[in-house]
């Protein structure tokens, strides 16, 4: 696979070098802060695909996610540093999806009311709001290995409707949210094995990945008008689902360990698989 | 003497003298057609067109440095004779019709490089980035209609291409495999207003 190869660019840079900076992060003392590891998944993800940095302030929506998630990690780490008070928390998980929200419509409806597209953007908005507070529940749940299975199961169904919906480049995009939470996920399963803890995504990494799939589901939804925006809305359920099922939790040693990810990954799988296919009933 | 009032007077008288020599022509879009080349992972140039766009443009051709162009396209007219494909190219990953359904472009300099040839200057914008391109223009003819429906409406026709950078304004999927270099080409009618 050359370096040119665009699965290469967005899918393993980031994973190896999210995987490299989340293990740096752990033996500096700051595991804690691994998602920002997510964040440079993503953002390195972004620049070898995109072919370089947006230019700020960045005319396509889609350019949008490179500062977002940038945002997002600032903001979880502000959040942190405070004390991480649930309302204050809580404010985070509300105010992120919103930002995204409001800089990906406001150019749109300067331009005049379209009440069609004020309310996909409010749908947008609610559906992220609670995407991101399912993505936190399950992380304080489960951990790292829980929120990673989470966000490559929505990312990876985002990808395939995305796909479903002739946006390949929003498919990419995703796979590299996928691959990114996914180095974080990696060693925390290495961590639980091995170490015998239960690291977090923490956070920073919960607003980083969950920021950038709102982000692109904003996209897709707002526009892309060939995507699925009913497939897109089963995709929310996703982290949801892992606290609403409360899978069994087995022992905590290896095959404990891999029995719950398995179940964790199975009931992710659910919702995303029912995405695909509600988006290839509707493709052309 | 009034300076003022003589200045003023004779910038007027030489604005609107300008303005009765340069001709002002609606752009015909049945007898328009806007091209497309872009090279297809290197095997052949993949050859796509726009359907709908308007524009108008000012001819004198006794003073070409005065004359100017406008141009509106509908980048969800994009044509390639496959639907599947051009569904893919008003995606965001390359026109993005849906955030940008437009794409323009707007002249800024005329110069006159030979007898019957041009270089028109302009802006394009295209996914919200604007960049000046060069158009190298042909002039074909001015003349009146030759069909009486038309009742003798003078028409002026252009042949025009230029060559850009899509990436230069934020098309950059799928680079090298799909070519960045897009070569265009436009035959151009207008009708006289």
């Amino acid at each position: 696979m050359d370096a040119a190869n665009p699965l290469f660019q967005a899918i393993i840079v980031p994973l190896v070098l999210g995987l490299a900076l989340a293990i740096m992060l752990q033996v500096v003392g700051r595991k804690g802060w691994g998602g920002l590891a997510v964040l440079a998944g993503i953002l390195v993800g972004y620049v070898l695909f995109k072919h370089g940095v947006p230019s700020f302030p960045p005319p396509q929506a889609i350019e949008k996610l490179f500062y977002l998630a940038i945002g997002a990690a600032l903001l979880g780490l502000i959040v942190e540093l405070a004390g991480a008070p649930p309302a204050l928390e809580r404010a985070a998980l509300v105010l992120a999806p919103a930002a995204v929200v409001l800089w990906l419509v406001w150019r749109r409806l300067i331009g005049g009311p379209d009440l069609e597209f004020i309310v996909i953007a409010a749908v947008v908005w609610l559906g992220g709001t609670a995407f991101l507070f399912g993505l936190r529940e399950t992380d304080k749940a489960g951990g790292a290995v829980s929120a990673a299975i989470a966000v490559v199961a929505a990312a990876i169904g985002f990808a395939i409707v995305a796909h479903l919906g002739r946006s390949d480049t929003l498919a990419l995009h995703a796979g590299t949210v996928a691959a990114a939470a996914g180095a974080l996920g990696l060693l925390g399963l290495a961590t639980q094995l091995f170490a015998g803890r239960r690291d977090g995504f923490g956070l920073i990494g919960v607003l980083t990945a969950g920021t950038a799939f709102v982000t692109l589901a904003a996209v897709l939804a707002l526009y892309t008008p060939t995507a699925s925006r009913w497939a897109l809305l089963l995709l929310i359920l996703v982290p949801l689902a892992g606290t609403a099922v409360r899978p069994p939790r087995f022992q905590k040693n290896i095959p404990g360990t891999a029995a719950n990810a398995a179940v964790a990954a199975l009931v992710a799988a659910i919702p995303a698989l029912a995405a695909v296919g509600l988006a290839y009933l509707a493709a052309d | 003497m009034n300076w003022t009032k003589t200045l003023l007077t004779a910038a007027t008288l030489t604005l609107a003298g300008a303005a009765e020599a340069a001709d002002s022509f609606k752009i015909d879009p049945d007898h328009t057609n806007i091209v497309f080349f872009v090279n297809h992972l290197g095997y052949s140039s993949m050859i796509g067109q726009f359907q709908e766009f308007s524009g108008q443009f000012t001819f004198d051709p006794a003073a070409v440095e005065s004359n100017a162009v406008e141009l509106t396209v509908k980048t969800a007219s994009v044509d390639t004779d496959q639907q599947a494909r051009d569904d893919h190219l008003r995606s965001p990953d390359f026109f993005n019709a849906a955030e940008f359904p437009e794409m323009t472009f707007k002249s800024t300099s005329v110069a006159k490089t030979g007898d019957k040839t041009g270089a028109i200057t302009g802006d394009l914008t295209l996914l919200g980035v604007t960049k000046p391109v060069t158009l190298t223009v042909t002039f074909n003819q001015l003349m009146e209609h030759p069909l009486p429906q038309y009742n003798k409406v003078m028409v002026a026709g252009f042949s025009a291409t230029t060559k850009l950078s899509r990436s230069e304004f934020g098309m950059t999927q799928f680079v090298p495999y799909i070519g960045d270099e897009i070569e265009i080409i436009l035959e151009v009618e207008g009708l006289k207003m």
